[in-house]
């Protein structure tokens, strides 16, 4: 077979080439920290990346709005707690009110002090955090109660706030509906008009009456901390599950477009020592020809 | 003179001579053109001169031949001529799939995915705004970045839609160079068939020009798919496809005419024919201007399209915070400004919500198979009451119609008490329903299950709600009073006896609102109708004297007939005949619900697509396979059909005519004409409708307008209301866009759509680097293999060159010998002794 020198010298090229090829892309490799840095390295790896990246966004985000929702779980709590002891205060109140041989001084005081926990009530109903009224269901710009005691959210408004994660939804929110009526449909605040002038008048039996809605509404303001205590674990619990999907899913996109760097240089070490030989030899295959030797 | 004279031996030895110096004078020329890019070694070609007949003395009669030298006939070049035509073919594909594979790597560089900058990103950082919107909807500043992320996109998208679109300029201006160029190379080729021709007339080889024509057909190759054909005069003739450009002198020159209606692209003529190019560089410049980089600016115009359209069909139905503006868009109209005859048509959607045109419910189908003879055979297996309440029936002791039946007996049991409403069980068909008899529709009715222990388990849709449980010892009477709708109702409550606290409720001035009834030992009070969702616990009771509350009522969930996804017997009565592209939809009226006919069109694999907005609009859609056009389908229907959906408005035909909705026959006037009470979007039919993405003025100076609640629908007013600032439904329903299936034909939601795109943009860069670097391979191996026949070896020339010279001297030898022999004949023959 015939060779002439451009054979050897174009054969030795293409060689060198390939070489060339291999360490630059190892090269890059180093460079970036990424083993694949366009689609086209490596086109199945490229898209599980980017799916992994949008992955994780999207767990980041459910992460954010579990907060949110939890910071308002904490608000309800707090203020469901607040609402049970002052029912006991109520309850407390009434028991003395309904006592006949109490002075008409007594009587006032304690008006007077079951007046001010119906006022403070209907603060608690009207709790805004950030402008928003809290219990207001989707009337969030309406204070739930007005100064008389009347429920001004209108029924089509009482939708319970929710929050997205991994796909399904949390309720977590409370309407004045929720909290402050009771299992027959009547507002806390007339109760405790009413409880107040059967007290002021005197009317054991009112008073009697009216202890039962209080029991009855202090019974739904423990069943209401219950549900909020429930909603808070459930996103508790599924903050962290979105902290482990973060977890997983970041360790797979790394696993799957890191470098792996020892490798890289092991390869990369590899390469040069193939380089070095195929310069040296190719220095050595530009033969001396017959020209030397006549 | 008997044998060869001393003459023709010095001839001979002369020719020798001119031989050797003519083959050294070859070598020389190899020597010097080494390193000559397409040189191919030269050979002499030695040939014996003929010899001459002649009788010498000893062989008078059979003359011997005596040879008479040699000469050199011919230098020829030493070339494989297959070996070119292979090298050619393979440097065809090399250099097509260099500039697939360089031009798919810029592209891939322009959508910078995966990464930061990416359409991706960018897509989930939209997301991402929406659920922060969902989560804290009064919050302005999350309004403010729903709108500047889409902002973000759609200026991304319109970018990248630019690029692409002056990529593809710049390939059109190379094809021009390009034309140029090989429109040269041919004007040099026919010199050269000419110069050649000539030569070879004469008899010789015209190596050099030969090599030069070789080189120019090796650069003609990279450029286009060329086959030659060789003739024995020496002339070649070009074929590029099916149409010969070039025959010895003459040849065609390729022109660049622009075709009209394109943005000035060109496509290549010879002699008003069009040529087609079919590999090479030339082939890769028209299919990435024509094919490859309009596919991806048609996806990035599909991604457009389809967020723009479906965020605005559902944003205009969403009240902004204040409950003040409806309506409104979210993106800018990307509809076409002008239409004309080649106008796409994207999208039909009807103008109210389907089930708003007969807005009453008469049926209900269950979802169980019984796999019963007859409704007597399907038997209970707990006791149950079921309670119908129509607040409209007078007296209002007629509102409340209550039936039970007991476990073991067949559903029939409940027939006999209803009034108005039936069980019926289609055996043949296995299908259960529940229907309305006479009275008012089922939509304007409570249907409780008080037990909660029938309907759902016997595949009716339900939902639940509260009602009233009271003991019958508990009863008292007292006032009670409620404000609702704006009116006060006041109860006077007569506790003597259950059937008058009943009848006091039920009977009570203008109460509409709700209504008594006795059941196992307790007296039940339940929401109407008429009541926010049915459910009493939307109404706050006033007790002044404190009856209500010591009366120990129990808040009681029951369940009660959910009618607001009903089957389509109740929006349309009559044979819907759907038909697209020739296939029918198979509507089954009794059990297919609106979805389900969404879900049949969207399965049915014809290009068109449909889906339901959350308030109920029914809308078709053009997909991608039929270039987002609904007039390249044909769908049909019954002219009632499309009545109920809202598409159309036909009083003039009768209802169960088969009316054709689009097809690729009707012109743009009857389309208009015939969807003229639909809410249609045309499209330009050129790409780049991303070019008018771009967020609404309104919303974008102000994001305080941005729709935030779809509301609720009244069934009293027939409208949709406002429930509140703090309800987020628009974007909760838009947040869900991340993986409906609107995209590649129904098949992907914008997640999948935009991982698609990353995979096949990979692999599309990918095989064309892999093919790249095969054929290089495969192209070198050939150029190898050509150099080894056609490369000069400096050791051969050497050694030829040695043996020239030798020979050489041997010929000057033979001269001189004869010359030595001449001057012994001249000067010394014949002289004896002298």
């Amino acid at each position: 077979m015939r060779v002439t020198s451009n054979l050897m010298n174009t054969q030795a090229l293409n060689d060198i080439q390939n070489v060339l090829r291999r360490y630059g892309k190892l090269n890059e490799q180093l460079t970036t920290g990424k083993k694949v840095r366009y689609p086209s390295d490596n086109a199945t790896v490229a898209a599980r990346v980017s799916d992994l990246d949008s992955r994780i966004r999207e767990v980041q985000r459910y992460k954010s709005n579990i907060s949110l929702a939890r910071s308002y779980t904490d608000m309800y709590d707090s203020s469901l707690q607040e609402m049970s002891s002052i029912y006991q205060r109520v309850k407390e109140l009434s028991v003395r009110g309904a006592n006949d041989s109490l002075s008409d001084e007594d009587r006032q005081a304690i008006v007077t002090e079951i007046d001010k926990i119906n006022d403070h009530m209907k603060s608690l109903a009207n709790s805004q955090v950030s402008g928003k009224y809290i219990y207001g269901g989707a009337e969030s710009d309406k204070a739930p109660v007005d100064k008389n005691g009347e429920i001004q959210t209108s029924p089509k408004a009482n939708i319970k706030k929710s929050v997205s994660v991994g796909g399904y939804k949390v309720d977590y929110g409370l309407t004045v509906y929720d909290v402050f009526t009771t299992n027959s449909g009547t507002s806390v605040f007339k109760h405790l008009d009413r409880m107040k002038d059967a007290i002021a008048s005197g009317n054991n039996n009112a008073i009697d009456r009216e202890m039962g809605a209080i029991e009855d509404i202090q019974r739904s303001a423990l069943k209401g901390l219950a549900e909020v205590g429930g909603n808070d674990r459930l996103l508790e619990l599924s903050e962290s599950r979105m902290e482990d999907f973060e977890q997983f899913n970041t360790e797979f996109l790394s696993k799957e477009s890191d470098a792996d760097l020892a490798k890289v240089l092991t390869d990369l070490s590899m390469q040069q020592v193939v380089m070095q030989s195929a310069l040296k030899t190719t220095a050595k295959i530009i033969p001396p020809t017959l020209v030397d030797f006549l | 003179m008997p044998g060869m004279s001393l003459y023709g031996l010095l001839n001979t030895g002369l020719l020798g001579v001119y031989t050797a110096k003519s083959a050294m004078s070859v070598v020389g020329h190899n020597i010097a053109n080494a390193n000559t890019p397409g040189f191919s070694r030269q050979r002499p070609e030695i040939v014996s001169t003929p010899s001459l007949p002649m009788n010498t003395l000893t062989q008078t009669s059979a003359p011997m031949q005596f040879g008479t030298g040699s000469k050199i006939e011919d230098i020829k070049r030493v070339r494989d001529q297959f070996l070119d035509i292979q090298y050619r073919q393979t440097n065809n594909r090399v250099s097509y799939w260099d500039n697939i594979y360089g031009n798919m790597h810029y592209v891939e560089q322009l959508f910078g995915e995966p990464g930061e900058t990416g359409i991706r990103n960018l897509f989930d950082n939209l997301w991402g705004a929406m659920q922060e919107l969902s989560s804290d909807p009064t919050n302005e500043g999350a309004k403010g970045q729903i709108v500047s992320r889409a902002d973000e996109l759609a200026n991304t998208l319109k970018d990248l839609d630019f690029r692409l679109s002056q990529l593809q300029e710049d390939f059109n201006t190379e094809i021009g160079n390009r034309v140029v160029e090989i429109n040269n190379y041919f004007k040099r080729i026919t010199d050269l068939n000419g110069k050649i021709r000539s030569i070879k007339v004469s008899g010789s080889s015209p190596n050099d020009l030969l090599d030069e024509r070789d080189r120019i057909l090796d650069q003609l190759s990279e450029l286009a798919d060329i086959h030659v054909n060789h003739y024995s005069s020496g002339d070649i003739s070009i074929r590029i496809g099916d149409r010969t450009l070039l025959n010895g002198n003459t040849y065609q020159e390729l022109k660049a005419y622009t075709v009209p209606g394109t943005k000035g692209f060109y496509n290549i003529f010879a002699n008003n024919n069009p040529v087609k190019f079919n590999d090479g560089k030339m082939a890769a410049l028209f299919e990435l201007r024509d094919s490859i980089v309009p596919q991806y600016r048609g996806k990035i115009d599909e991604f457009a399209i389809t967020l723009a359209d479906t965020m605005n069909l559902v944003h205009e139905e969403g009240f902004d915070g204040s409950g003040s503006i409806t309506g409104a868009q979210f993106f800018k109209d990307i509809g076409t400004n002008k239409e004309t005859e080649m106008s796409r048509l994207y999208r039909i959607a009807s103008t109210f919500r389907t089930h708003l045109n007969n807005p009453e419910v008469n049926l209900l189908s269950s979802n169980r198979k019984f796999n019963a003879g007859s409704l007597s055979d399907i038997q209970l297996l707990r006791d149950a009451t079921l309670v119908a309440i129509d607040s409209s029936n007078t007296p209002p002791a007629n509102s409340v119609n209550i039936s039970s039946a007991l476990a073991g007996n067949g559903l029939d049991e409940f027939n006999t008490n209803f009034t108005e409403n039936l069980f019926s069980y289609n055996t043949s068909e296995d299908l259960l329903t529940f229907e309305n008899s006479g009275g008012n529709p089922l939509s304007e009715k409570m249907i409780i299950d008080v037990d909660k222990s029938f309907l759902n388990d016997y595949g009716f849709n339900t939902k639940s709600v509260s009602a009233y449980r009271i003991e019958q010892s508990d009863i008292e009477s007292g006032i009670v009073n409620f404000n609702i709708d704006g009116s006060n109702i006041t109860i006077n409550l007569d506790g003597s006896s259950a059937d008058n606290f009943v009848s006091s409720i039920n009977n009570a001035p203008s109460n509409n609102f709700i209504r008594a009834f006795r059941h196992d030992g307790a007296v039940y009070i339940s929401a109407t109708e008429r009541v926010e969702n049915g459910d009493i616990s939307n109404i706050v009771f006033d007790d002044p004297d404190g009856a209500f509350s010591s009366m120990n009522i129990q808040e009681k969930e029951v369940d009660v007939l959910d009618f607001s996804n009903p089957p389509m017997r109740n929006i349309y009565g009559g044979d819907p005949q759907l038909e697209i592209n020739g296939i029918g939809i198979d509507i089954n009226l009794d059990t297919d619900t609106i979805d389900d006919v969404v879900n049949k069109i969207n399965s049915s694999n014809t290009g068109v697509s449909a889906f339901i907005t959350p308030n109920g609009r029914f809308v078709l859609k053009g997909s991608q396979s039929i270039d987002m056009d609904l007039r390249n389908s044909t769908i049909k229907g019954s002219v009632g059909f499309f009545n109920a959906l809202g598409i159309t408005n036909n009083t003039t035909d009768p209802a169960n005519t088969k009316m054709t909705l689009v097809s690729p026959d009707m012109n743009l006037d009857s389309i208009n004409s015939t969807l003229k009470n639909a809410d249609i979007l045309k499209l330009d039919p050129e790409i780049g409708i991303v070019n008018k993405l771009s967020v609404v003025d309104g919303i974008r100076n102000n994001p305080s307008n941005i729709a935030i609640d779809l509301g609720r629908f009244d069934y009293t007013t027939g409208e949709f209301e406002f429930t509140g600032p703090n309800n987020p439904s628009v974007w909760e329903e838009l947040a869900n866009i991340k993986d409906t299936p609107l995209l590649n034909d129904g098949k992907d939601g914008f997640n999948g759509f935009l991982s698609n795109l990353i995979a096949e943009m990979g692999i599309r860069g990918e095989t064309a680097n892999k093919m790249h670097l095969n054929s290089k391979a495969l192209n070198d191996q050939i150029d190898i293999e050509r150099e080894r026949v056609k490369g000069v070896s400096i050791d051969e020339e050497m050694s030829n060159m040695i043996k020239y010279q030798q020979a050489f001297n041997a010929s000057a030898r033979v001269v001189t010998a004869v010359d030595e022999m001449l001057n012994k004949v001249v000067n010394s023959l014949g002289i004896v002794g002298r």
